[in-house]
């Protein structure tokens, strides 16, 4: 531990630490104790009630042999491989259209805003419609040009591409902001010299705005991929769990909510929540380690 | 003066600490004694402080709560069905009526949480005093979670042959009541009239067979062929267990658990029940299981699509609210017999409750002739008084629901294997019974699977 060279130094040391006990207080109890919890559990055959008898790695010798579990880790994989870049590069484009100076631009950011803002809920059960086999806008606008749509939520080959369109939609927002933040902090400067060498549009994109905006980039990548991998939600709004759909589009969260909750599997759901932890800790350290092959922090 | 701010800094901290935790603790007395925490201006060291802040926290927790001098006790009655809480609110406000010594607070959970916030409510011995309870019943026994009944039943003299003897079962784990009942579902094929005369085929009469059920809808298969439609003679929905298949499953004479308690799936009834619907998808008499994954069979027959649809008693809402005219209940058709599985709804009291004087008296209401009346007249649950069930069947105001009432003496207690949520061995198989449905794997083969999957997760819940 640091020490604290003059007594007023400590006291203001004291201060601080006292001003963030009760966050951390809450950090403890809510998230470290229960992450602790979660490993003890793990090791356990603990259900609903009654004691929990010590199973060993029984819970994780049978995660390692479900092929649900495999099943799962590729879904979520597919979910990330498909929707990050997407987002990455969708929402990098829409940043650069909608930085510039113009009457209204104001409008566009805020519609690209909006699905952000709007329930989850409510996002889930106006796209179950749109997908719809029989009654969906979607395939009824695919009917007019005498295509046939397919089952969006309920065909297991197309349902991971039904939730990823879904996921698209409505993590853009989020990262249009995030660019068009980095973006605004990039010196006009730059750009005027680069004008006076006689550098095009790609030239300049290529040499300032990425590089400047590679911090940006990362953080949104890092975030992004540890979301997809728990992602969860637009799952369980869309597909019900009886639906045939749900097979191709199973992530590993919807599959822990089926065995801790629905099954009261707690500990084999444990043992699922703490592999997933570490297979998002070592990408996250990979990351982490290559960012310094890309990112410029200036 | 500086130093005054800082000390009051710090015991706002402190207070926020005690706040957090009083708040965790769940009790809601006022902020009063915090403040006194909040004027603490000692200068001891800091740790005796936060020490003294979390005494006082433990010491409100642990304070019982402020009993009213025995003039009213409150208990509380948890439920997960929109729909019927306002008809419960109802008979609440009936039941303190006659009781102004008691007082009932509804707790409303939506179906999708219920279980998971009652099992962890229960296991802190936080669950409501009374509770819907489904058949899950053994799991919760087992548990320790539900109050057995018997002496009380066996004192107040509760009568069992008031009541229908499935769901009177259906309550009882090794010989013992542990529940009040409620309700039953039942199952009745529904019929389009209207479009049964566009095409001329006669209605069938509740006297059918599997085969003449067949047989009606290859002939209305080829008249609506003939009158260049699109639509299906039959609707089922596969995509719920007991509101389809399983009930079929009992028809051919199989069982979701044999006497010895192990799956009866791979048996060659339950086999040939899935077959025969399988031979259905394929004939395309019936929506696939896409079709009805993406729009529920219900829909399919209110908006016309379907003639026909095995309809149980907890989608019968979904119909009459849709206004839908001309529509005709009758029986299951026979296959080996009428049989089919019927889940029911039970009342429980918590075996951690206080008040349990208090909770048997709502509860003996609750099963009163005058609640199961009011409960049968709303149309909400088929009651389980079989005196009242008359009142359910002409509750519609779109048909006449009789068919759900007499097809009652060929129901089957819902089978529940003892510490398993029922929901937990079906979603075991969730996914092969999606497999045989979609023609991934023959019927035979994935029943045989589901079945061993099954006997291998009682297995090891042993």
């Amino acid at each position: 531990m640091k020490k604290y060279k003059t007594k007023r130094a400590r006291k203001e040391a004291l201060a601080a630490y006292t001003f963030i006990l009760p966050f951390i207080t809450g950090i403890l109890i809510f998230n470290v104790y229960a992450f602790l919890k979660n490993i003890f559990i793990s090791f356990t055959n603990k259900k609903s009630f009654g004691a929990a008898k010590f199973i060993g790695m029984d819970n994780y010798v049978r995660l390692f042999g479900d092929e649900k579990f495999y099943q799962a880790l590729i879904n979520t994989l597919c979910y990330i491989v498909i929707c990050v870049p997407a987002i990455i590069i969708l929402s990098l484009l829409i940043a650069l259209a909608l930085n510039v100076k113009l009457k209204g631009i104001g409008i566009f950011r805020t519609l690209i805003y909006l699905p952000i803002i709007t329930l989850p809920t409510a996002v889930g059960m106006v796209w179950k419609w749109l997908f719809n086999n029989q009654f969906g806008l979607i395939n009824a606008v695919m009917g007019k040009f005498g295509i046939q749509g397919p089952a969006w939520l309920s065909d297991p080959n197309v349902s991971l591409i039904a939730v990823c369109i879904v996921l698209i939609w409505c993590s853009i927002g989020t990262a249009v902001i995030i660019f068009l933040a980095g973006l605004q902090g990039i010196e006009k400067t730059y750009y005027e010299a680069a004008d006076i060498d006689g550098a095009n549009s790609v030239q300049k994109f290529l040499s300032i705005t990425f590089p400047l905006l590679s911090p940006t980039t990362f953080m949104l990548i890092v975030t992004e991929i540890i979301g997809f991998f728990q992602v969860f939600d637009m799952i369980f709004l869309m597909i019900p769990p009886t639906s045939s759909g749900m097979a191709g589009a199973r992530s590993i969260v919807m599959l822990f909510y089926e065995e801790a909750f629905t099954k009261f599997n707690k500990g084999y759901g444990a043992a699922m929540a703490n592999i997933l932890f570490l297979i998002i800790l070592v990408i996250t350290i990979i990351q982490m380690k290559l960012q310094k092959k890309w990112v410029y922090y200036g | 003066m500086r130093k005054m701010k800082k000390f009051a800094a710090l015991g706002l901290a402190l207070t926020m600490i005690a706040t957090m935790l009083t708040a965790c603790g769940g009790s809601d007395k006022s902020g009063a004694s915090n403040s006194t925490s909040g004027e603490t201006t000692s200068e001891d060291s800091q740790a005796a402080q936060s020490e003294n802040a979390q005494t006082e926290a433990q010491g409100e927790e642990s304070a019982p709560a402020q009993a009213s001098s025995g003039e009213q006790v409150t208990i509380t009655y948890s439920l997960w069905d929109e729909i019927q809480s306002v008809v419960y609110q109802e008979l609440i406000d009936n039941f303190e009526a006659q009781n102004p010594d008691i007082h009932v607070e509804m707790q409303l959970t939506p179906w999708d949480q219920y279980w998971t916030k009652f099992d962890a409510a229960a296991g802190a011995n936080q669950a409501a005093d009374v509770f819907f309870m489904n058949v899950w019943v053994p799991k919760y026994a087992e548990a320790g979670v539900l109050e057995p009944l018997d002496s009380y039943m066996e004192r107040d003299g509760f009568d069992f042959s008031l009541y229908t003897q499935s769901i009177v079962d259906t309550g009882t784990y090794n010989g013992v009541h542990y529940t009040v009942p409620k309700g039953t579902d039942s199952m009745a094929v529904a019929v389009n009239t209207t479009l049964f005369e566009k095409y001329g085929v006669t209605v069938p009469g509740s006297d059918w067979t599997w085969d003449d059920m067949m047989a009606v809808c290859r002939e209305l298969q080829g008249k609506i062929a003939e009158a260049g439609d699109s639509i299906y003679p039959m609707a089922f929905m596969l995509n719920s267990n007991n509101g389809s298949w399983q009930p079929v499953v009992y028809q051919f004479g199989g069982r979701v658990f044999n006497e010895d308690g192990t799956s009866g799936y791979s048996s060659e009834e339950s086999i040939a029940a899935i077959q025969a619907l399988v031979d259905m998808i394929d004939e395309k008499l019936i929506p696939d299981y896409q079709m009805v994954s993406d729009t529920s069979a219900e829909e399919f027959f209110i908006s016309g699509q379907a003639c026909m649809l095995y309809l149980p008693t907890f989608s019968s809402q979904k119909l009459e609210q849709a206004k839908m005219e001309g529509i005709e209940l009758i029986k299951l058709p026979k296959a080996k017999s009428q049989e089919f599985i019927a889940g029911s709804m039970h009342y429980g009291m918590n075996a951690a409750s206080e008040h349990k004087e208090e909770a048997w008296r709502f509860m003996q209401y609750l099963a009163s002739e005058e609640a199961n009346d009011i409960v049968g007249q709303r149309g909400i649950d088929l009651p389980a008084r079989i005196s009242s069930q008359s009142y359910y069947a002409s509750s519609f105001k779109q048909f006449d629901g009789s068919a759900f009432v007499e097809g009652l003496t060929e129901a089957v207690p819902y089978a529940s294997a003892p510490g398993y949520a029922e929901d937990a061995i079906n979603s075991i198989t969730n996914d092969d019974i999606i497999a045989i449905f979609t023609k991934q794997i023959g019927v035979k083969e994935g029943m045989e699977k589901m079945a061993e999957k099954i006997n291998a997760e009682i297995e090891s819940g042993k």
